[in-house]
């Protein structure tokens, strides 16, 4: 029996680099493995769980797919940017705080025939199920600013990838440092601030240490692109790869509701933690904009046109998606 | 089940003198074959030699060690027992006292237990025979107190238990301060013990005048610029705790330099001493992720929390439990092998007990270091029976008295946590 | 003969046996070429991972007073020592470890066995060393040269410095031969021993009989 017509039994490995708690595996990969359990044995489909990256670290997932180690697991292009530079486009600053018009925008720019998907993610074997789009990182920092230049010459701890141009268009110097030095090195002055996604910093109470935050600078996003090894698709049958289509589809959906619910409330989190939280207006909106968002993506797409990537093509793809979703939305 | 027999493979293999680090490569990629799980090998040694190393947290490992070599070729330690045997003066056990003493201060700027002992057994243990102690006092004494380098910051153990619990670092340095300074009078109360229950083993230490006294502390006092380089640039924010560990052996080095001792010859034997020691971690700690994979893709760890969360026991028997596995552990294996292949699994255990996971790595690392001084495999006995030039055997006896005093203080700290979470929790 | 060559316990540290002790490795009078083989091999990788311990101190400190007197962090150098320099010393360092017999071991059990299961357990310990440096040797290059055929390298204008990957991924299996033809060699030497003679065991402490030479 050829793929699609093979009936057989299978169990699919997933291996999730999240914590079972982090809002992203919790909205979205256990309401994922909920829906297979339920509807997966009827077409023969068992599902195993690894989460906290008890399988491979993020940086290993293409080799965990293509090597049969997972079947299922989470494709991060900032932490694969050798691997998967062009898809860094999702992340570039100042395009969407709407989880669910990103993550759709995400799962179109990854289509079959797109050129992310043609130019590397083919490369690596793997085929996208469902996409999420952490968005709306901020710039937290111990001195208070609303100007896009008023930290300039301080040192910022950048969690690497898109964020690093954005560092860099502030007039900030990025340094990268285990996130479990965070705290001790905020707190001494080591560095003046970080980069970072108030949904997934919440928990870690830095309002002490890093007393301001922005909200609404749009200082970048993070892509994940849940994936299957091509390998195990091809051979699912034609039932099965139903089913699993079908669950990714409405674990985006899902997904991407609860982030952009979670999102005004870890940001009042914080402020109820003690943060002082920096709201900018319209015109300082527009001002970070123009003065870090549009020299960092340009930045970005000068830098891979340069290395002969297809970076133009990509960001206009990913552009007018974004606006198709946008009126979609409307 | 596999887990099990896999396990006591592993164990028998190292009895069989195979160096840990094949066996336990060799136990869990036979591990995997035997579960059926052969095809995903080839996935696991493409990604995991490389990613388990791929952490910059790690360096602190190999800089620890480097400047624990450049303060021995400095000969500074020769100079805080000097210090600390003249302040001491003519105590009953004054020179053993001193050991101790040099040896705390000497935790607080090496970051490894078996390169502690090596050197304090190179600088004590010929002098303390020759004033006419017992030889098995004398080297047992000091394979003791080289474990306090793993608990006074900095400290490799706590470094790499950070690490894979993910703790913060700072926090699980800085708790282990209180802890330390514990142990060290834990084995200077042992070391009394021992001595009035023979009194011919512990001579007097020297008289010595207040010129004396002054002169050898002004010596010894360089320490205080290691331990500004570590601590005070962490405290005052020049540096985070892994880049600490740079600064200090630039500090170590200038030292050397300033002593005289910085020879090329000495520099090359510290590059390389340092270079065999974190070769040997590093390759544990691959070979540990190898096992470790097999361990996950048996799915043995989650039954084993369900099992243990399912038990009518008190937390506190159950931690009873899970410390005396350690101490079983630490029979065979070094630290770095027992953290990187248990604490995976025990801290998800420990954190459903409602233990906190700082408090976890300080009784870890307090039990991994008894197994230092455990036969069969010793490691802090193995180095002093070589610097000190004393039988293995006899150093082993002399360290059962410390393992007792280790094994008490261990219990303190499981029955009141809060000794160990004071300090981290004030700050 | 002191007390200590009596020991029971002994880690295979630092002791000279029959052989002699050399920075890097061990000589002999029985095979004085493979000695140099072995010891060449172990010392290129020596120096190279000691290349990279310095390198690791040097620029963590650079990166540390450049970032507090002149407020410019390297930015590149955490990137840099995770795959470079770690990398490097770990599969570098571990070939001179080895053949210095600085692996941690228990000889406690090995010690009361006959010589002639002595022997088979070495042969075996050879053996299975060897196959698992030739695994590493062979996957570690798979990756190296998927890195390759792919033209993996960061992008310019982050953090990491845009060189190729597959150079710090070619250290890998790079340092497990080196390692694998050390552990081929003793193999060698210890199959083509005599019987009644433990060939490779350079550092055997108190293990080594020497009335059954
Ligand atoms: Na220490
Ligand atoms: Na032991």
């Amino acid at each position: 029996a050829g793929p699609g017509v093979d009936s057989d039994d299978v169990t699919l490995k997933f291996a999730e680099g999240f914590s079972a708690s982090h809002p992203i595996a919790a909205n979205g990969s256990m309401y994922f493995l909920d829906r297979l359990r339920e509807e997966g044995p009827d077409v023969g489909i068992s599902v195993e769980f690894y989460p906290s990256s008890q399988l491979g670290s993020f940086e290993d997932v293409p080799t965990m797919l293509s090597s049969g180690i997972a079947d299922i697991s989470d494709v991060v292009p900032a932490y694969l940017s050798a691997q998967l530079p062009l898809s860094s486009a999702f992340d570039l600053p100042g395009y969407t705080t709407d989880s669910c018009v990103g993550a759709a925008a995400v799962s179109r720019s990854v289509a079959e025939g797109s050129t992310a998907r043609e130019q590397e993610i083919e490369q690596l074997g793997v085929r996208p199920l469902w996409s999420v789009l952490l968005t709306g990182y901020e710039l937290m920092t111990s001195e208070p600013t609303t100007d896009p230049h008023g930290r300039q010459g301080a040192i910022l701890r950048s969690p690497g990838g898109a964020v690093d141009r954005v560092v860099d268009a502030m007039g900030a110097a990025g340094v990268s440092m285990p996130l479990g030095d965070m705290y001790e090195a905020a707190s001494r002055g080591t560095v003046d601030g970080t980069v970072a996604s108030p949904t997934s910093m919440a928990p870690y109470k830095l309002a002490e240490v890093l007393p301001n935050s922005t909200i609404g600078a749009e200082l970048g996003s993070v892509a994940v692109l849940y994936s299957i090894s091509e390998q195990q698709w091809s051979e699912l049958n034609d039932e099965q790869r139903v089913v699993v289509t079908e669950a990714a589809e409405a674990t985006e959906q899902n997904l991407c509701a609860k982030l952009n619910e979670l999102l005004p409330e870890a940001q009042d989190q914080m402020e109820k933690d003690g943060t002082t939280l920096h709201r900018l207006t319209p015109d300082q909106k527009s001002e970070w904009a123009q003065e870090v968002s549009m020299p960092a993506r340009e930045n970005w797409r000068s830098d891979l046109t340069d290395m002969g990537l297809p970076a133009e093509a990509v960001l206009e793809e990913w552009e007018a998606a974004l606006r198709k979703e946008e009126s979609a939305d409307e | 089940m596999t887990a099990l027999v896999l396990s006591v493979l592993l164990v028998i293999l190292i009895l069989l003198r195979i160096p840990v680090t094949f066996a336990i490569m060799i136990s869990g990629l036979l591990g995997l074959i035997v579960i059926g799980r052969g095809d995903v090998i080839d996935g696991v040694l493409e990604t995991i030699p490389a990613s388990s190393v791929n952490s910059f947290t790690l360096s602190a490992i190999p800089l620890f060690i480097f400047m624990a070599q450049l303060i021995l070729l400095s000969g500074l330690l020769d100079s805080l027992f000097d210090a600390a045997r003249s302040v001491v003066g003519r105590v009953r056990g004054g020179t053993a006292v001193a050991a101790v003493g040099a040896g705390t201060a000497f935790a607080a700027v090496s970051g490894s237990s078996t390169a502690s002992a090596a050197t304090l057994a190179f600088t004590s243990v010929g002098r303390m025979i020759d004033e006419g102690y017992n030889p098995k006092t004398a080297s047992g004494i000091v394979a003791a107190v080289g474990t306090l380098a793993a608990m006074i910051p900095p400290s490799i153990a706590l470094v790499f238990y950070a690490i894979t619990a993910e703790t913060s670092v700072g926090d699980q340095l800085i708790a282990g301060f209180l802890p330390g300074i514990l142990l060290a009078l834990a084995i200077i109360v042992t070391m009394y013990i021992t001595i009035l229950r023979k009194t011919d083993s512990a001579p007097r230490g020297k008289r010595t005048a207040l010129s004396e006294k002054t002169s050898s502390i002004v010596k010894a006092s360089p320490i205080l610029i290691l331990f500004a380089a570590v601590v005070g640039s962490i405290y005052i924010g020049v540096a985070t705790p892994t880049e600490a560990a740079a600064l200090g052996c630039l500090a170590a080095f200038l030292l050397a330099a300033v002593y005289r001792r910085a020879t090329f010859e000495g520099l090359i034997n510290s590059v390389m001493e340092t270079v065999k020691s974190t070769a040997m971690i590093f390759a544990v700690i691959i070979s540990a992720h190898v096992f470790g994979h097999f361990i996950t893709e048996t799915k043995v760890a989650p039954t084993i929390v369900e099992w243990i969360e399912g038990l009518a026991f008190p937390a506190f028997a159950i931690m009873l439990i899970i410390g005396l596995f350690y101490v079983v552990l630490g029979f065979f294996m070094d630290q770095i092998a027992i953290i990187a292949l248990t604490v995976p699994i025990v801290a998800p255990v420990v954190e459903a007990l409602g233990y906190d996971l700082i408090w976890f790595g300080i009784l870890v690392v307090v039990l991994a270091e008894i197994g230092l001084v455990t036969p069969p495999l010793g490691l802090n006995v193995f180095v002093v029976s070589k610097s000190a030039g004393r039988p293995v055997g006899e150093v082993f006896r002399g360290a059962i008295p410390y393992v007792v005093a280790l094994l008490t203080v261990a219990l303190i700290f499981l029955i009141w946590p809060e000794i160990v979470l004071w300090i981290p929790e004030s700050r | 003969m002191n007390d200590a060559d009596h020991n029971p316990m002994l880690l295979r540290l630092n002791r000279s046996g029959k052989a002699r002790r050399t920075s890097f490795g061990y000589e002999t009078d029985d095979h004085p070429r493979l000695d140099r083989v072995e010891n060449v091999i172990s010392y290129t990788a020596g120096v190279t991972a000691g290349l990279a311990l310095v390198l690791m101190v040097l620029i963590t400190c650079i990166e540390v007073f450049s970032r507090a007197v002149f407020g410019q962090p390297l930015g590149w150098n955490v990137s840099f020592t995770e795959r470079y320099l770690l990398v490097g010393s770990a599969f570098f360092g571990i070939v001179t470890a080895y053949r210095t017999g600085a692996h941690v071991a228990v000889t406690s059990v090995f010690g009361m066995l006959p010589l002639r299961v002595q022997k088979t357990l070495q042969i075996m310990t050879h053996a299975m060393v060897s196959v698992i440096f030739a695994l590493l040797f062979w996957y570690g290059l798979q990756a190296a040269l998927n890195a390759a055929a792919t033209g993996e390298i960061p992008p310019k204008g982050a953090t990491e410095l845009p060189i190729p990957e597959w150079i710090w991924r070619a250290f890998i299996p790079l340092g497990s031969i080196m390692g694998m033809t050390i552990a081929v060699v003793d193999l060698y030497r210890e199959i083509t021993a005599p019987w009644g003679v433990l060939a490779t065991d350079y550092d055997p402490g108190d293990n080594f009989k020497e009335d059954e030479e």
